[in-house]
């Protein structure tokens, strides 16, 4: 399950189209106490491909274009494509960890794995790139799918990733984040 | 005298029409459905109470209220609160069979109540229907079962990711609200938690909370 107390906050934070579906526009108190937040400490922000393509065919439920917004802003950064051959020290490769994340889905769903989506999966992947291609030490999810979590959570604990590949509630985030 | 063959009812057919009724009355008037879930979650309760949290005006909470003592799911109590009469209302619940069967309750009420204030509920029935919600609700509940992701969801109704995701967030902040005042819904344990902060951006409060 995710972090209750998300501290030290994570310098990278990967962000689930749940996520920018709940933390709103640039009206609403939780985006603003955000994004404040994520520019004063220097936060980077990613989108994996998955997201991109929901953000593509969201159809009026967010308000913000995340996506446009990544073209003009330096920390906002879109993921082009997750690399499954990377690994950090002795922890599983990131196709690994995304092809384990998908059969607990599927089991879990109890569906076809060909025909699950990979969106959730691609969250953790995308999190060991990350702490293979750039400085973070660790890496948030932020996210809004209790029951997606616990199959990402699952995975990475007893891995060298565990505590650096850190899956986060948003709500819990927003209360660090104001506290 | 016609020899046709009486059809004799069950002596509780009379209710069970009459429950049918006032779903169907409650589920086609969606501010009325609200005012019920208001006064039904928060029971007994003053009509100011109601209106002042719902923003309705005086005489249309009156007159909501006039209506669902009509429809006998709710009743003026011979008790006070600031000197106003404290209102109940009670649950109706009852299910219609087809090819399946649809368990329709308060929460389902709820949720068709929400959609005059909720605007991705709004968007959600301008693109996909009323109906479409029933099922909506149905998946929300396998969700906070902890048997279904929202991705799986979307899968589930054939919608896109991000409407499953915004449909279940906010069913499931009503749900949360509802669900103590559902017996559909008693049988069920939820293995999500709704955090508090996501009720609070819900339609339906506990004045008590």
């Amino acid at each position: 399950m995710s972090e209750a107390h998300p501290s030290p906050f994570p310098t990278a934070l990967i962000l689930d189209t749940s996520f920018l579906r709940t933390i709103g526009g640039t009206g609403s108190t939780s985006y603003q106490t955000f994004i404040q937040y994520v520019r004063e400490r220097e936060i980077d922000l990613y989108l994996t491909p998955g997201v991109i393509e929901e953000l593509a065919e969201q159809r009026g439920y967010i308000s913000i274009d995340w996506v446009d917004r990544a073209d003009t802003t330096a920390w906002i950064n879109l993921i082009d494509t997750v690399q499954p051959g990377v690994r950090v020290h002795d922890g599983p490769r990131a196709g690994e960890m995304m092809d384990q994340v998908h059969e607990r889905l599927a089991k879990f769903e109890q569906t076809d794995p060909n025909e699950l989506r990979k969106t959730d999966s691609e969250l953790p992947a995308a999190g060991v790139m990350l702490l293979g291609s750039t400085s973070h030490d660790s890496v948030g999810v932020l996210i809004d799918d209790r029951n997606a979590e616990r199959a990402i959570s699952g995975v990475i604990g007893n891995t060298y990733y565990e505590g650096r590949i850190r899956v986060l509630s948003i709500w819990d985030a927003i209360e660090y984040i104001e506290s | 005298m016609s020899n046709a063959p009486t059809t004799i009812q069950p002596p509780d057919a009379g209710h069970t029409a009459h429950r049918f009724f006032v779903i169907q009355e409650l589920l086609g008037a969606p501010d009325l459905a609200r005012f019920y879930t208001d006064l039904l979650i928060n029971s007994p309760s003053t009509v100011t109470a109601v209106r002042e949290r719902q923003g309705f005006s005086k005489s249309t909470a009156y007159k909501y209220a006039n209506t669902l003592a009509e429809l006998g799911v709710a009743e003026e109590l011979d008790e006070y609160e600031d000197g106003s009469s404290l209102w109940r209302a009670d649950p109706v619940s009852g299910d219609w069979t087809a090819q399946i069967t649809l368990e329709l309750g308060p929460a389902i009420i709820a949720v068709y109540g929400g959609t005059s204030v909720d605007d991705d509920l709004e968007l959600f029935i301008d693109r996909h229907g009323k109906a479409a919600l029933a099922p909506a609700v149905m998946a929300t509940l396998t969700y906070l079962q902890g048997e279904t992701t929202r991705r799986g969801v979307a899968d589930e109704l054939g919608i896109p990711a991000v409407e499953a995701i915004t449909v279940t967030q906010a069913v499931e902040r009503i749900i949360a609200v509802v669900k103590s005042h559902d017996p559909t819904l008693s049988g069920l344990t939820f293995e999500v938690d709704v955090h508090d902060r996501a009720i609070e951006q819900g339609p339906y409060q506990r004045a008590d909370e």
